[in-house]
């Protein structure tokens, strides 16, 4: 990951001419940004197109970012969170794919045994499904904090809403996620 | 044969979420757009939008703005 003043030096390389440095902040932010995409739009291949207009909208109005006013990840979680908008509104109607934790999980443990695996995908899928279902705001609130790592503080200048907000958003899918996967594991209590 | 069986799934899952994406690849597609982008001849417009850091589509009004009172002041 690259430090503020890396990020600084490449975009005004970026700026001066050498589009080629521009590479280096996709490497750099690709992973985040892809992360932030599949949590607003629950589908693997929408967030790769999301990503990819993020990115080349980022190059296209990256003179108009100001390094006063937000980090250089803040302004492009804005751009992602428009382009994720623009990809849902165009697919509207159309099945978004949401994917489950299955293929994660057979990737992460390829040791386990079928019965323990079968059990601990649908665990995954479940809490993917959970987090699909959760309003929007929640789920990027939950994402930014709990997937990225990133400070209430900074999620909350990121969103635009007062760190108290972000603070309950994130808490109250946390439990909405903790009840779904309670109600995974146990279908009998709940009758 | 158990070997790796997560205690917590919700813990579990996070973890999983969190890796999620390490092998992306994005560079190749998205430089190939903004190549192709920058080897688009560019326009008046689009040259003074970035000379003024503002969106051509701004340019584009204040250029029609001004072709609309060069007419109506001599009216």
């Amino acid at each position: 990951m690259l430090t503020e003043i890396e990020q600084m030096a490449v975009i005004q390389q970026v700026l001066d001419g050498d589009i080629e440095g521009f590479a280096v902040l996709v490497t750099s932010f690709q992973e985040g940004v892809l992360r932030m995409a599949f949590a607003i739009t629950g589908d693997r291949a929408a967030a790769e197109d999301v990503a990819q207009e993020a990115f080349v909208s980022a190059f296209r109005h990256l003179h108009t970012y100001d390094a006063s006013r937000a980090t250089f990840p803040a302004w492009l979680h804005g751009i992602v969170r428009n382009a994720s908008r623009n990809i849902v509104r165009q697919r509207k109607g159309r099945n978004l794919n949401y994917q489950t934790g299955a293929e994660a999980s057979e990737a992460a443990c390829p040791r386990l045994c079928p019965d323990d695996a079968l059990g601990i995908q649908e665990q995954m899928g479940t809490l993917d499904q959970a987090l699909a279902s959760l309003p929007g705001e929640w789920r990027r609130a939950f994402a930014l904090t709990e997937i990225e790592g990133i400070s209430y503080a900074d999620a909350a200048i990121m969103e635009g809403v007062p760190i108290g907000t972000i603070r309950s958003r994130v808490h109250r899918s946390r439990k909405f996620l903790q009840e779904a996967l309670t109600r995974n594991l146990n279908p009998i209590s709940e009758r | 044969m158990k070997l790796e069986i997560p205690e917590d799934p919700y813990e579990t899952w996070l973890t999983r979420r969190r890796r999620d994406f390490s092998e992306a690849e994005l560079s190749y597609q998205v430089m190939a757009s903004v190549r192709s982008m920058e080897a688009q001849p560019e326009t008046r417009r689009s040259r003074f939008a970035s000379y003024f850091g503002v969106p051509s589509t701004i340019v584009g009004a204040a250029r029609l703005s001004l072709f609309i009172l060069l007419i109506l002041i001599p009216a």
